[in-house]
């Protein structure tokens, strides 16, 4: 059963401020939402392992060779001028420690 | 001379572009009028460019070079255009300027298109009625007190309404399929990865699609064609086959049929639909896919994981909005307080639930395990069949605030759509029949779902059921 204090902890995990009123409704919402999706819980997977079809190349992780990068700081100014802070050719934000 | 727009398909524009019929500058001049008289009321765009005759006096030069030059397009709002503003109906992106081109847009910027503007959506792709537009609802072009679907609902009303001839749209759960299916046109859910995913903003990474939205199963195959393929942006793409064999038989899950929940009117255009393709020589079999009934839950768990990881990157640090708060991490409070709406809240948090050590065996892990045997259940299906058909969504299009206050009868909109995206198989819906309603016609969608990469067979079928050549 979902409680306020775990809808309190998700929002904190979630780096989310809430009104009460919203702890509340979100609450509620959660409640309907996850006794949904519990009915998941009502089989007993087998971990078969099959894909639909006969495509022979389907997605896989490929990773990039990790060499020729790009010459730096051709796109540093493109990606600077999207920040909402910047100072230099750094992205600003408030002092941490 | 005066285009009639309403009777116009990509095909025929490109034909009569290419005959001097007119011009690309009068063509896209028609769709920019229709959109000045139509737009404010269904408000299926968010933005239209300042440069759109600029681009058709350019596109002109490539007529009767590309099939598509001078083609009017729109463009859902979560996919990047260099140096246009893009936000996925966000108030966490207002200001962002896209800093480069996605895949599919660097491909029809070499077929010379036409790029119209910015459609409506719900917010970050997440939802099924483009209420949780942070710029409103889009109306239903049929009947203007009902939705247009969604995520995708700017896209497909802008093709409906004639403000394009075609539309780019993303489906996650159905996000192309049910607005197509209450838009009364076609959309096409392609497999997952043969449209590349670079540059479109990510909701679900293990289901996002970039596909197709138009008036005819032929309009989407030609705009299908012009964007799919492997790309070395994007890890997961692949690369389709032009042509599979002719499609024979026609599988029907009648268990997933029998819900309480479906209208009357569908269920009764969905056997229409049937007879219709044993009218056309096709084979009809029942098939057995018992999982697919824990598909939405299945979907309502994987999809949120993701949207909370996906999310997390708008910060307020590297774009978009900033709001202030005490301190660098209090930063990350108000700005993600302000800029996120209601549902994509409910879903991140969510989504942290579902993987926080807790409950992750219970949810995550349960969720993952019962996808494969959805998938298994595909699997069997197309040993014996080459097509799946169902109704794309349980009702014709609903009335706006109907079903806001209730998740789960939200969520419920996409139970026939989520279950392509799990398999990650292709899925078309063809608009099929109407509901009467008083004076009103509410389209029906029928959706087919085929083997990965089969997507010329969805097209053969789709156009002996729609009658098209």
């Amino acid at each position: 059963m979902i409680t306020k204090t775990d809808i309190e902890k998700l929002a904190k995990l979630s780096r989310l401020k809430l009104t009460e009123a919203e702890k509340e409704k979100y609450l509620k919402d959660m409640e309907s939402i996850l006794a949904y999706v519990g009915q998941i819980n009502k089989i007993v997977p087998t971990f078969a392992k099959a894909t639909a079809g006969s495509a022979k190349d389907l997605p896989k992780n490929v990773m990039r060779e990790d060499d020729k990068p790009h010459e730096s700081g051709i796109f540093t100014d493109a990606l600077l001028k999207l920040a909402p802070r910047s100072e230099g050719n750094r992205v600003k934000v408030k002092k941490i420690l | 001379m005066k285009i009639d727009i309403k009777k116009l398909t990509i095909r025929k524009a490109s034909e009569a572009l290419k005959r001097g019929d007119f011009t690309t500058r009068e063509l896209s001049q028609a769709y920019l009028d229709e959109i000045e008289k139509k737009n404010p009321e269904i408000n299926a765009y968010l933005e239209i460019y300042d440069d759109v005759l600029k681009q058709a006096d350019e596109a002109q030069k490539f007529v009767g070079k590309n099939l598509l030059a001078g083609i009017p397009l729109a463009l859902k709002d979560n996919i990047l255009i260099k140096g246009r503003r893009a936000q996925s109906a966000s108030k966490i992106l207002s200001g962002y300027v896209a800093p480069y081109d996605a895949t599919t847009i660097e491909k029809l910027k070499k077929e010379h298109v036409i790029f119209i503007g910015r459609a409506n959506m719900d917010e970050f792709a997440m939802g099924s009625s483009t209420e949780n537009s942070a710029f409103g609802v889009t109306k239903n072009p049929h009947d203007v007190f009902r939705v247009a679907g969604g995520s995708s609902g700017g896209s497909a009303a802008a093709v409906a309404m004639d403000g394009a001839l075609g539309a780019l749209g993303s489906d996650t759960g159905g996000s192309i399929r049910q607005p197509a299916s209450f838009c009364g046109v076609v959309g096409l859910k392609p497999t997952y990865g043969s449209v590349s995913r670079h540059g479109l903003m990510a909701m679900s990474s293990s289901l996002d699609v970039i596909g197709p939205i138009g008036k005819t199963v032929d309009d989407v195959e030609i705009l299908f064609n012009a964007i799919k393929g492997k790309d070395k942006f994007d890890s997961t793409s692949i690369n389709v086959p032009e042509k599979t064999k002719a499609p024979k038989k026609i599988g029907v899950p009648r268990g997933l049929l029998s819900d309480k929940g479906l209208d009357k009117a569908v269920v009764e255009t969905f056997n229409d639909a049937v007879k219709k393709f044993k009218s056309e020589g096709f084979e009809i079999v029942e098939v057995d896919m018992p999982n697919l009934s824990y598909a939405l839950a299945v979907y309502y768990v994987v999809m949120p994981a993701e949207v909370s990881t996906n999310l997390a990157r708008f910060d307020g640090v590297k774009y978009g909005l900033h709001k202030d708060g005490e301190n660098s991490v209090d930063d990350y409070f108000e700005t993600r307080a302000a800029g996120f709406g209601p549902e994509a809240r409910r879903r991140i948090m969510l989504g942290a639930y579902v993987l926080s050590s807790g409950y992750y065996d219970a949810y995550y892990g349960k969720a993952t395990a019962v996808r494969e045997l959805i998938n298994t259940d595909f699997a069997k299906a197309f040993e014996k069949v080459d097509l799946i058909a169902t109704p794309t969504a349980p009702t014709p299009s609903f009335k706006i605030g109907e079903k806001m206050s209730d998740p789960v009868a939200m969520y419920l909109a996409d139970i026939f759509t989520v279950t392509a995206n799990l398999a990650g198989v292709p899925a078309i819906s063809l608009p099929f029949g109407a509901k009467t309603d008083g004076d009103k016609k509410l389209p029906i969608g029928i959706q087919l779902m085929a083997r990965h990469g089969e997507e010329s067979a969805l097209f053969s079928a789709g156009r002996k059921l729609l009658g098209e050549k």
